[in-house]
């Protein structure tokens, strides 16, 4: 853990359940917290901007504590400094764009101008810097918002649903932008949000959070393909793959990063997060004789077997980790256990692209 | 809202009898009064004095209101605490206070002979007959307009921007001072012009408080007052009455047009998606498809 890195924990009460987590995010890290609505998400947010102060618990950015209910510490938000993305941007309405991003900004006023339109220009957004927020579109709130928060030079970066207030139709390219953003920052990020799929492509760590308390953590492939719970596999839907999509013959074919070839009714192309429900994938034996519709053909190996209520979640070591979920009968019928050599087949229908370029 | 249903053209009655009955008055003070006479009534000694001591002290009485009652009302618009409601209402009770009974409270209180006269006349402070006087009894009655505009602009505000504010490193005063009250600018430009428009107004605090010595506690409403009891002098009182009008217009316009909220007197939280009051199209009545 480099010495920057953003630690919480904290225990409170909150309408009808206990928040009780515990986590650290790193340097340059991207921690997701994930989980349903009213799970008490954008209240760990609030606890670490310093916005809410729990009952018990310590926060800590490398050694700086910011908060500690035993030794009765508890800094301002303002001196904590925590970039927080509110979910509806929160822009402040009576300054044009380049004063809310020039808000936060420590340098001289004079500078601030040309840092802003700067910041602004790399989010593409430095022909909006004289709008006002309210003329603004969601996509361009998020942009405003985001640049704010960077211009402030935060102590650590926390996002709030960063993409929930945008139309689906911008959300995918939000998200490719947002992911090469993330890539680049130095700080502890520590992002929320009720949907797998961007926690997955955004974060490189995810922890699955249900009233109130961390359920599991760990990378997305993991969480994917172990559910430590009926509740984590429910949640945590899709496996999420990385490789290099390209047009062919009216779909899209999809190089996987470490070897394999899928197939997609998403149209595509250059790199791309390939995202597959667990529940599309059927296994078959290696060898068998198929004659059927689905395109998408892997051979992997069975790593673990996680009965999930009635069904199985089934690991496959294939060049990136892929779940199936199939019912206890057919884990009989196959004879699946660690080490079976099985082909995962699913639909090209069945394979949603997100662009990551 | 049609037009042509029963209840569009009852609804359309009201409207034409209440803009009717308040601006019949108003247009009849100007029609009475012709310029040559009012510009002869503005150039009496006494007019000209009543009008300059009206600016001069409703101008300090609402710096001071401003002042005081801006972080005032930011405060008890945020907090929540046990008595809020009881301290609100003690807030408005001079708005519903016959101004005789203003004028008699507020010698009770800082008169002479009042519960704070002794230490008022202990500090070399004369109130009763002088300029200052007026000015506390212009506080007291016009300052509960402004509050309750400002209350009510600061709680129509979206916490979240004042939160934003300070996670970029705002302090409660930068963030009071920069999001909140330009935020509420609309809300609190109308509640000025309220308590600017009542303090203009003013005259039974005043007159009981302060009495209505000319050039020094005379304001513009007890000088037409005087006007009008004296034989004789109804143009007169008149024509000062034109010009407080007109006064008393210019400050509702203006400060309205600075407050960028021409027609709205709320207070304009950041509602994304839905256009704020004055981008909204016109309706006009039974124009609409």
């Amino acid at each position: 853990m480099s010495a920057a890195g953003l630690r919480l924990k904290a225990c409170t009460h909150l309408r009808g359940f206990e928040l009780n987590v515990e986590f650290e995010v790193g340097r340059g890290r991207r921690l997701a917290l994930a989980g349903p609505s009213g799970a008490g998400k954008t209240s760990v947010l609030r606890i670490a901007a310093g916005l809410l102060r729990p009952k018990r618990g310590r926060v800590a950015l490398g050694d700086t504590v910011w908060l500690d209910t035993a030794a009765g510490i508890d800094a301002p938000v303002e001196a904590r400094r925590c970039g927080l993305v509110f979910q509806d941007y929160a822009l402040f309405p009576s300054l044009s764009a380049w004063r809310n991003v020039a808000y936060g900004m420590r340098s001289r006023r004079r500078e601030r101008r040309a840092l802003a339109l700067e910041l602004l220009e790399r989010f593409g957004a430095a022909h909006l810097a004289d709008a006002a927020p309210a003329s603004l579109s969601g996509g361009e709130r998020q942009r405003v918002a985001l640049a704010r928060a960077l211009a402030a030079e935060p102590s650590a970066l926390l996002l709030d649903e960063p993409l929930s207030a945008l139309d689906s139709a911008t959300r995918g390219g939000a998200l490719h932008e947002l992911h090469a953003l993330l890539g680049e920052l130095d700080v502890p990020v520590l992002l929320v949000t009720h949907s797998y799929d961007e926690a997955a492509v955004l974060a490189d760590e995810l922890a699955v959070i249900d009233r109130g308390r961390i359920v599991q953590r760990g990378g997305a492939a993991e969480i994917s393909t172990r559910p430590a719970s009926a509740f984590v596999a429910n949640f945590a839907g899709a496996a999420v793959l990385r490789g290099e999509a390209s047009p062919e013959r009216g779909l899209t074919l999809v190089r996987l990063a470490g070897g394999g070839e899928l197939r997609s009714t998403d149209a595509a192309a250059g790199p791309v997060a390939v995202s597959v429900f667990p529940w599309e994938v059927s296994l078959q034996r290696e060898h068998a004789v198929t004659g059927d519709s689905m395109l998408n053909r892997l051979p992997g190996v069975v790593s673990s077997l996680t009965p999930v209520g009635n069904r199985v979640r089934v690991a496959l070591e294939t060049p990136q980790p892929l779940a199936a979920e199939v019912t206890s009968r057919s884990v009989e019928a196959l004879g699946l256990r660690p080490g079976s050599r099985v082909v995962a087949a699913w639909k090209a229908t069945a394979t949603r692209l997100i662009p990551l370029s | 809202m049609r037009l042509r249903s029963g209840f569009g053209l009852l609804a359309l009655g009201a409207a034409v009898l209440a803009v009717t009955f308040l601006a019949l008055p108003v247009v009849a003070i100007f029609g009475d009064v012709s310029p040559a006479r009012l510009l002869e009534a503005l150039g009496e000694e006494g007019s000209r004095e009543a009008l300059w001591l009206s600016l001069r002290t409703s101008v300090a009485a609402i710096a001071l209101v401003v002042a005081v009652g801006t972080p005032a009302a930011y405060l008890l618009a945020q907090r929540r605490f046990r008595g809020r409601a009881l301290v609100l209402t003690a807030i408005e009770l001079p708005l519903v206070m016959p101004p005789a009974v203003a004028g008699i409270a507020l010698l009770a209180a800082f008169g002479p002979r009042g519960i704070f006269g002794g230490v008022i006349a202990d500090a070399g402070v004369e109130l009763v007959f002088e300029t200052a006087g007026v000015v506390l009894a212009l506080v007291f009655v016009a300052a509960p307009f402004f509050l309750r505009g400002a209350i009510a602009a600061f709680e129509a505000l979206d916490p979240r921007l004042l939160e934003a504010a300070r996670t970029l490193g705002a302090g409660p005063f930068r963030a009071f001072a920069t999001v909140a009250v330009p935020s509420a600018r609309a809300g609190l430009a109308a509640g000025l012009a309220l308590a600017w428009g009542r303090a203009l107004g003013e005259f039974g605090a005043t007159l009981l408080f302060a009495g209505s010595l000319q050039g020094v506690t005379q304001t513009a409403p007890l000088a037409i007052f005087a006007d009008f009891s004296r034989p004789g002098g109804f143009v007169a009182a008149l024509a000062l009455s034109a010009v407080l009008i007109a006064a008393a217009a210019a400050i509702l316009l203006t400060v309205k047009l600075l407050g960028g909220g021409a027609a709205s007197s709320r207070g304009r939280a950041d509602v994304p998606w839905r256009h704020t009051s004055s981008t909204a199209l016109p309706s006009w009545p039974g124009g609409e498809p």
